[in-house]
């Protein structure tokens, strides 16, 4: 069923209410009910878009401005996957280096992902040289709120709930004994159950863990860590080039990896290691844009022009990819990047605005520029195209044209104790029983890869896991 | 000079000139290969030398 608000109903038989209606929210949901466990979602948001409710998703920056929250993120059913690329990758295992889990225990929900986001099950690879590697992402259609609306309103065992606000939870002895909730029009609600999850996005679970430990005056042991180590994708413009298909086709012989889409590429382990930095992909579009096309060749021209004068000549070949070159580099987890309550400023429900305090690293640009070196030395020495880096990357600097961030990570993440982490690798909260957390939030560090898809994994895991906890 | 001495200079001859021919072969050859790097607007060209 949904409901516009929150009605008074009878929660005892809903053993686990989830809070927030994204891809992890609805995922658990989802698992839950295939088990026959009943659930509530709450939503802050309304059914579709309003401007007024954006406007609750706005934060502060302190050191360096980011994209605008409002703009990052949706709060509406569905949450930000009403406007996400859905770009999907799942991580490697080189990716999970500092999480408590393998790679294996969420590797084994892949199947289900891709069912749930309704792409193939294929992430091919294809190593080009030691620090090359030719990769494959998927890229989903789904809006969770047009998908699943209507398999909710018919669900028997799943009740969302709109227009409804979670404030912070109540504890009594280290148990969750209710959450406070906020109705559009002002009226408190208590909700009453056995387990609590909160999938509201890689800010607000760490506001509402922020403001209940304000609230209940150290609900959560006064865990220094929530809020910290938050992280996001750097995504940027890395330059523009040619490259020829055909050639790399060749070069490559049978490992080419030929899909429709944007051409990516990736830096090997090998890489990574070697170069002591951090992971790094960069990615050429399929669209042929015949401007974009005719000032590349214009500008080799310039500065090649025994090399231009040949690309004119097969302006048109259907081999021939002219474009921006575009990177997506992991961003390393800081302690010192976090986000905390504005205590001087609160929106209309009273709860504290969010500051996101966050400074770009220089390991960023020197990935960068490391790969997109391999990368055009690659194209170069074996005639496969002509490449070109962005000068500020090539001369170390930060000010990079930096294309926006999209990627809220970290903030409540996943670890051994209450000392390193917010949460266990059951995702539930330290030192508390029945409270635990989904979403990105928890990733202890982010890759290159769009988080999405892990995000899924993840909510399927805890799906089992919490089957079992209430037996 | 006698005819054992223009024999001789025209072996030599002939050894520089292949010598000199198979290095310029090889000169150019490394040349297509070495790497140029050329500025153009906010962009760095990885570039042949001969490109």
């Amino acid at each position: 069923m949904i409901y516009s608000k929150f009605e008074d109903i009878d929660t005892s038989n809903y053993p686990v209410v989830i809070f927030g209606s994204g891809p992890a929210g609805i995922t658990l949901a989802l698992k839950l009910e295939r088990k026959k466990i009943n659930s509530i979602v709450i939503e802050a948001g309304d059914e579709d878009f309003s401007e007024n409710s954006q406007n609750l998703y706005k934060s502060e920056f302190t050191l360096d401005k980011l994209t605008e929250t409002s703009n990052s993120r949706l709060r509406q059913l569905g949450g930000t996957s009403g406007h996400w690329g859905g770009w999907c990758k799942p991580f490697d295992d080189y990716d999970l280096k500092s999480w408590p889990i393998n790679i294996n225990e969420i590797n084994k929900y892949k199947d289900q992902t891709c069912e749930i986001l309704d792409i193939k099950n294929q992430f091919r690879k294809s190593k080009i040289n030691n620090s090359l590697e030719q990769i494959e992402f998927q890229y989903s259609k789904v809006r969770f709120a047009e998908k699943y609306k209507n398999y909710i309103k018919n669900s028997k065992n799943i009740s969302l709930f709109l227009n409804t606000q979670l404030s912070h939870f109540n504890e009594d002895r280290g148990k969750i004994v209710n959450a406070v909730c906020i109705a559009n029009e002002g009226k408190k609600k208590i909700i009453n159950s056995k387990i609590f999850v909160l999938a509201a996005g890689g800010i607000e679970n760490s506001r509402i863990l922020l403001w209940t430990n304000i609230q209940s005056k150290g609900l959560l042991n006064n865990n220094e860590n929530i809020g910290k180590y938050w992280m996001t994708h750097s995504w940027i413009l890395g330059g523009a080039g040619v490259l020829e298909h055909e050639k790399l086709s060749n070069f490559m012989k049978n490992n080419y990896l030929d899909y429709e889409g944007p051409i990516h590429f990736a830096s090997t382990l090998e890489h990574i290691k070697n170069n002591k930095n951090i992971s790094s992909a960069i990615y050429m579009n399929p669209e042929k844009e015949e401007k974009k096309y005719k000032q590349i060749i214009k500008n080799i021209l310039c500065v090649a022009p025994n090399y231009g004068k040949e690309l004119s000549s097969r302006f048109f070949g259907k081999s021939l990819k002219c474009g921006n070159i575009f990177m997506h580099i992991e961003d390393l987890a800081n302690v010192t990047n976090k986000i905390y309550l504005d205590l001087n400023q609160t929106d209309k429900f009273s709860i504290p605005i969010v500051n996101i305090n966050y400074k770009r690293s220089i390991d960023t640009v020197t990935t960068a520029k490391l790969l997109l070196q391999e990368f055009s030395e690659f194209c170069r020495i074996n005639s496969i195209g002509r490449i070109a880096m962005h000068e500020n990357i090539y001369n170390l600097k930060n000010n990079l044209d930096y294309l926006g961030e999209y990627h809220h990570m970290g903030g409540t993440r996943m670890g051994q104790n209450a000392k390193d982490s917010v949460v266990d690798k059951n995702l539930k909260v330290h030192g508390i029983e029945n409270l635990y957390i989904a979403g990105s939030s928890v990733f202890p560090s982010g890759g290159y890869k769009n988080p999405t898809f892990t995000i899924t994994q993840l909510s399927l895991r805890l799906g089992d896991f919490l089957k079992e906890e209430l037996i | 000079m006698n005819t054992l001495s223009k024999r001789r200079f025209l072996i030599n001859f002939c050894k520089i000139t292949q010598l000199l021919f198979i290095s310029n072969f090889f000169f150019i050859k490394d040349n297509s290969n070495l790497l140029k790097l050329k500025k153009n607007e906010k962009f760095i060209w990885y570039l042949n030398e001969t490109d």
